[in-house]
């Protein structure tokens, strides 16, 4: 089964009920991701270089069966600027096949996902076939339709920003509660939710991640993101510049386009791999399971090289690869 | 003076407590300098990087007790990065290799490993307090070392802390030999608690007076551990869940009867409700009250602990209590100096008005508490005409913060901002030494902050104001001011660099996503050798070559603080120190 890539626009996409305005929650700026993104999501005027939306939009089509055989004939995307490539292939999630129908379920109050199929203006890229039948693929839902008493309810950075993410458009840091009470009264009151259907826990949920080379480790919030995708972009935004180093790609090179051939290099010589410590203290490929259990298991995260866990079977990884831990 | 022989001014400076005190006499003469270093035993540093631990201890040989202060407290809320500094490992050590009898350390959010505390526990013969509060960075295993080691312990306060659980056996770490335990404090371990070590500690522990549980203690437990420490003052109550058969009620309340010196309650997490009337009988004595983790704690349970505590002084809830709930307390609390009411519905995804306060809570606080001087109020609306009530009937507030939820709201009545209100509190508040403002502002409030805030100590500014004088105002106008921190409010280079001495006067400055420009920090940080001036920027991929930076790029987070000893060297790369 192969995806089909249409051009490109946003104005094409027929899935667009009246009397709602689409909105972009797309590209990896837009993904609150704890510390930096949304800084830079109030720049509704500023064409900052890397607020490239249209470079890294993906769309899929909705997979015409769930099969966890699909082939995509593209990985990683070719975007414009290095920070915005994907370095994370996920596992082929029941995420995708999952969110067509449980959409509304974990998406803050009721915003719905659509998928559109748009490929935006790149050469299609030949993806890669992970060892032991993983398969790059790099999903975003486009996330439209949010009802527009959401956006008015949203606390928005100065200038009134609507690109925040739709399932969770908070400003960082507010309001200003420490993230220790936030994370307490998410897991106290996450007990007693879940009956309701579709709200999700309140408050925050910091996990540290790390990267192999990395000197330091970083924190996100898992609560602000709906998918593995979303985290993926925040989590590759925050540590592209190791990778950069890594692939000897400079700064300068800046906004160019990546060449198909140096792309592919990068999938096979430094693949990145996202991985997970689980309540129980395993370390598992993350991608595996559906994104709510996700949240709850996840502990922390780390960001292993592809080569450390080459022929491993996706959902085990052993205890060994920690030892490298930052 | 000077005719008294050193001992007997060294007696009368130990009556001089507070550091600022003890700041102003060691600068009288050369003489009281000398006396006061070596009789100093309490030294309070707010910011880790101003000073360096040679120079404490060289000129404090005699110290005993050391706060120190890290992370800037935009930190709390997660706008600075995770390793942007403030560990505390070289403070330790070089305290360790001086002679130096360390007893006590106060941290707030700093970066503690297990082998700082691992070091700590060992350096230090008469180590007998650690209190860390807001910090990260280390484990269970690090407490195990502290319990082992430090055979005089009498306080272990862990207040909000990020810490790893290990799920280990520290509590069993507590040497048999131990009895000085006064203070135990590990509300905010995630994991299991070994219980019987706990009974144990607490049974071999009477002088034990403040002892608060994480959430895995059960409610049988606590009546146990309760029994055997009768002489409690302050209790953190854990979990407190599960619906108690009525044998394990009867001891629970049997147990609580007896803390006759309780005066502090915390904690809740998970409460049943029903189990609350236990402690009825002891909510007479109860002077602090905090029951802002206790999501389940609504209604009348809530209520009805309310309108036992006639004493309370200080009150920490959640908003689900309403305006009914608040005015509740204006009726009973005659007593309270410190209100906090926190949000529970933390992504204003709540349409229901009922679960919220709003101003009409406020202002019945402010009529019926005439001693209240500290408030810390989340709220989703506010008028100007509630601010100037609350001002007229509470001129005595130290602190006041306010946090509308919506970032730019105005007066929901009048839609009008909200600068008269907030300029009222400032006029009416001649002690006000804390402020924090929110909802709809314009530069109007800072002109009134300049003007009146004269004690003013600390102000807090998010999504507020329109033009650089806004800010200007305030660095003109308030003498006193120590910290400035500001958030998404439209302040650039002009504000930055109208005064650069002025920073010098403070302790820090933070401005976050405002107007301030890479070119206007360069000049800021040029002529001033006594700031470190940082910026941070923690998507690297926007940071391009050095020789490509554009000086009119707006800086993502400054922060800027004086100091004697210049810049730091354990910054991350994303923290560019100009």
């Amino acid at each position: 089964m192969s995806y089909r890539l249409l051009s490109v626009d946003k104005e094409e996409l027929d899935i667009s009920p009246p009397g709602l305005k689409e909105r972009n929650y797309l590209g990896l700026s837009d993904c609150s991701s704890v510390d930096s993104s949304t800084i830079h999501n109030r720049v509704q005027d500023g064409e900052k270089s890397n607020l490239n939306f249209k470079a890294t939009e993906l769309r899929l089509g909705l997979p015409e069966s769930q099969s966890p055989e699909r082939e995509t004939d593209f990985g990683l995307l070719s975007p414009r600027t290095p920070d915005e490539k994907l370095l994370f292939p996920l596992l082929p999630s029941k995420d995708i096949a999952a969110s067509a129908t449980i959409g509304h379920k974990n998406v803050v109050s009721g915003n719905k996902r659509g998928f559109a199929d748009t490929w935006d203006e790149f050469s299609s890229v030949k993806g890669s076939v992970r060892p032991g039948g993983g398969i790059n693929m790099m999903l975003s839902p486009k996330i439209k339709d949010v009802p527009k008493s959401i956006q008015e309810e949203r606390s928005h950075a100065k200038g009134g920003s609507n690109n925040a993410p739709a399932a969770k458009a908070q400003v960082v840091g507010w309001p200003p509660i420490r993230s220790y009470r936030k994370n307490t009264m998410a897991s106290s009151t996450s007990k007693n939710t879940d009956e309701v259907d579709g709200k999700p826990g309140l408050g925050a949920l910091f996990v540290k991640v790390s990267m192999d080379g990395a000197p330091y480790l970083r924190k996100v919030d898992l609560r602000t993101y709906t998918c593995y995708q979303q985290l993926s972009s925040a989590l590759e935004k925050m540590f592209s510049c190791f990778t950069l180093g890594q692939c000897g790609l400079h700064g300068a090179q800046g906004r160019e386009r990546m060449s198909e051939t140096k792309l592919k290099d990068l999938l096979h010589g430094s693949e990145f791999v996202l991985t997970y410590e689980d309540k129980d203290g395993d370390w598992m490929l993350v991608g595996d399971v559906p994104w709510e259990i996700f949240t709850e298991t996840c502990q922390k995260l780390k960001i292993m090289k592809g080569s450390d866990s080459i022929g491993l079977a996706p959902g085990a990884v052993e205890k060994s690869k920690n030892k490298d831990r930052v | 003076m000077n005719y008294f022989p050193e001992e007997v001014i060294e007696h009368v400076f130990d009556f001089i407590a507070s550091h600022r005190d003890r700041n102003s006499i060691s600068l009288v003469c050369k003489s009281w300098h000398k006396i006061e270093r070596f009789c100093r035993k309490r030294v309070f540093i707010g910011n880790c990087y101003a000073i360096n631990p040679e120079r404490l201890i060289g000129r404090f040989p005699c110290l005993k007790s050391l706060t120190l202060k890290g992370k800037p407290h935009f930190a709390d809320f997660n706008l600075v990065p995770y390793e942007w500094g403030g560990f505390v490992h070289p403070w330790i050590e070089a305290l360790s290799s001086s002679r130096v009898g360390l007893e006590e350390l106060r941290l707030k959010r700093m970066v503690v490993t297990d082998e700082s505390l691992e070091l700590l526990s060992r350096s230090f013969p008469n180590f007998k307090s650690l209190v860390l509060v807001s910090c990260e960075g280390f484990t269970t295993d690090g407490l195990a070392s502290i319990a082992s080691n430090c055979r005089h312990l009498r306080e272990l306060d862990l207040q909000e802390n990020e810490i790893d659980d290990h799920r280990g056996q520290w509590l069993n770490c507590f040497p048999d030999s131990c009895t000085t335990l006064t203070s135990l404090n590990f509300a905010c371990l995630k994991g299991e608690t070994y219980v019987a070590a706990l009974e144990r500690l607490v049974a071999r522990s009477p002088n034990l007076k403040t002892l608060k549980l994480n959430r895995a203690v059960p409610l049988d437990a606590l009546a146990r551990l309760m029994s055997c420490a009768p002489q409690l003052v302050d209790l953190g109550v854990g979990s407190y869940e599960n619906e108690p058969d009525p044998e394990s009620f009867t001891k629970l309340m049997a147990a609580i009867q007896k803390c006759s010196s309780l005066r502090s309650l915390s904690g809740f997490l998970e409460a049943a409700p029903l189990c609350l009337p236990a402690f009825y009988p002891i909510c007479q004595n109860l002077i602090s009250l905090n029951l802002s983790y206790a999501a389940e704690i609504r209604g009348n349970h809530l209520i009805k602990l309310i309108q036992l505590s006639k004493r309370l002084q200080r009150l920490w809830i959640l908003d689900s209590i309403g305006d009914k709930g608040l005015v509740v307390v204006a009726d009973t609390c005659k007593e309270l100096q410190e209100l906090r009411v926190f949000p529970s519905d933390l992504h204003g995804e709540e349409d229901n008005n009922n679960a919220a306060v709003t101003e009409v809570g406020l202002v019945a606080i402010s009529e019926g508490c005439p001693k209240l001087h500290s408030i810390l109020y989340f709220c989703k609306q506010m008028t100007n005409a509630a601010l100037i009530t609350v001002a007229k009937n509470c001129p005595n507030f130290i602190r006041f913060r306010l946090c509308i939820l919506e970032p730019h709201k105005p007066d929901h009545i009048t839609s009008q901002s909200l600068d008269e209100g907030f300029g009222a509190i400032v006029q009416a508040c001649k002690g006000l030494r804390r402020l924090s403002v929110s909802g709809l502002l314009n530069d109007q409030v800072f002109l009134y902050i300049g003007m009146y805030a004269e004690e003013l100590e600390m102000l807090s500014i998010a999504f507020a104001g329109e033009t650089d004088k806004g800010m200007l105002y305030v660095l003109n106008g308030c003498k006193k001011l120590r910290k400035l921190e500001i958030r998404d409010s439209p302040f650039g280079n002009a504000a930055l660099l109208a005064d650069v001495h002025k920073y010098e006067t403070m302790r820090s400055l933070w401005m976050s996503s405002c107007e301030v420009t890479l070119g206007g920090c360069k000049r800021l940080a040029q002529n001033s050798p006594r700031l470190n001036v940082e910026i941070i920027n923690e998507n690297e991929s926007n940071r391009m070559e050095r020789n490509e930076e554009d000086e009119r790029d707006k800086v993502d987070k400054l922060y800027l603080y004086r100091t004697v000893v210049g810049t730091r060297k354990d910054a991350p790369p994303y923290v560019r120190i100009l």
